[in-house]
């Protein structure tokens, strides 16, 4: 646990105005508020930053007591000696009746959590004027699918927030896709709705195939004599083998379409991308005696036409 | 639909501790629609975490409705950036994964 400068976090000086701190609170807390920096991490941690450096300063008492022990915050005892309360009494009160618009940003977001320099410092006692919403909290959560699973429509069960929930997961849902599941956020207060889950998908590729939206691609290795002559071949979906005509003098790099076999297009029943592969021709080796006498008769043959 | 499932907003605006007139104008920018039941003003629960951003824009961040109405087009502008960029990510993916072969 480090020191924290809350001075140098606003950009203010030590003597700062309580206008000047509200002033820098305000330019900063507008630049990084999470509800203009949607999916911003970064955002999102500067803004817990400078919520957490404007609940010091902005608060007479709590900016006192930085000021004069916030280098030594690790002598917490001599601070109790000192007189100072742990359960902070005089702040929470102080905060209840202070200026409204000193108080904490709310949102969509986790801004609650304080460092424990702060916690350490004031017994992780705070403010927010929206803690409690009329709509209840939209909770994110990342789920981790490999491409098998993404291939059916399933079930899975999750915890959130210590809850058990059993989701259905549509076949076909994309790396990177987020969906809603209405009212599972958190509780809403005085009738309010539930606000919703978001689960955003990070889905693993252990398979030969690679995707592409609807579509998927693999390679396929020919034996020269089928390539060559023609045949047939059998192909891995994902849903098993199929045989595959192989026209004569197919060449290594040639494509194929196979249509509807890809992957399930998302909430489209029955729909599925293509599946396009690629042969590899794999030349033979270890040639015996009579082979390797054979391709040089037919080496000869392409050379004298 | 029934009002049953309809957030009335009189009710929203108290506990918010807003004015009426805000979704009033909100309404007038059309960044929301107010439903009229019964001689009584509504608003539909899909559009709260909408309004609610809204509300913080204006109250906790000061922004007046004009820049309400811009940021707003503009963070819609992001949203459907950052699923391109997702699904850019996940092409160069599927690229990167031939080059390694």
């Amino acid at each position: 646990m480090d020191y924290i400068d809350y001075y140098k976090i606003l950009d203010v000086t030590k003597s700062a105005t309580e206008a000047e701190i509200k002033k820098a609170y305000r330019k900063l807390a507008r630049k990084y508020h999470p509800d203009l920096n949607p999916n911003d991490k970064e955002a999102e941690k500067k803004f817990k930053e400078i919520n957490e450096a404007n609940e010091v300063l902005s608060n007479p008492e709590n900016r006192k007591k930085y000021d004069k022990y916030g280098k030594d915050w690790k002598h917490a005892d001599e601070f109790e000696k000192a007189g100072y309360d742990p359960n902070q009494q005089q702040y929470s009160q102080q905060q209840q009746g202070g200026n409204p618009d000193f108080s904490g940003f709310g949102g969509d977001f986790s801004g609650s959590d304080f460092s424990d320099f702060f916690n350490s410092m004031y017994g992780g006692a705070r403010s927010s004027r929206s803690q409690s919403k009329y709509r209840g909290q939209d909770f994110n959560a990342e789920l981790q699918l490999d491409l098998a699973s993404a291939y059916t429509t399933h079930k899975q069960s999750l915890t959130v927030n210590g809850k058990n929930i059993r989701i259905t997961i549509p076949a076909g849902v994309e790396n990177g896709q987020i969906i809603k599941i209405p009212g599972h956020g958190g509780p809403g207060a005085n009738g309010g709705p539930n606000g919703d889950l978001y689960i955003t998908f990070n889905i693993e590729n252990n398979s030969d195939f690679k995707r592409e939206g609807n579509n998927l691609y693999s390679d396929v290795d020919l034996d020269l004599y089928t390539a060559v002559l023609g045949g047939e071949t059998f192909v891995n979906t994902f849903d098993g083998k199929v045989k595959v005509k192989v026209p004569a003098e197919t060449q290594t790099g040639t494509k194929v379409k196979l249509k509807g076999k890809g992957f399930p297009v998302y909430k489209k029943e029955n729909q599925f991308g293509d599946l396009y592969i690629t042969y590899n021709v794999k030349t033979p080796t270890k040639l015996s005696q009579k082979e390797k006498e054979l391709f040089e008769e037919l080496a000869k043959l392409r050379n004298h036409e | 639909m029934s009002s049953k499932n309809l957030i009335q907003i009189k009710q929203f605006c108290v506990y918010h501790e807003i004015e009426h007139t805000f979704i009033t104008e909100l309404n007038n920018y059309g960044l929301v629609e107010i439903i009229i039941q019964e001689e009584d003003e509504y608003l539909h629960p899909e559009q709260l975490p909408a309004i609610e951003k809204m509300i913080r824009m204006h109250y906790d961040l000061k922004i007046n409705l004009e820049g309400i109405d811009a940021i707003y087009h503009l963070l819609n502008k992001i949203e459907a950036l950052q699923q391109n960029l997702t699904a850019t990510q996940n092409k160069l993916r599927l690229f990167e994964q031939y080059q390694i072969e």
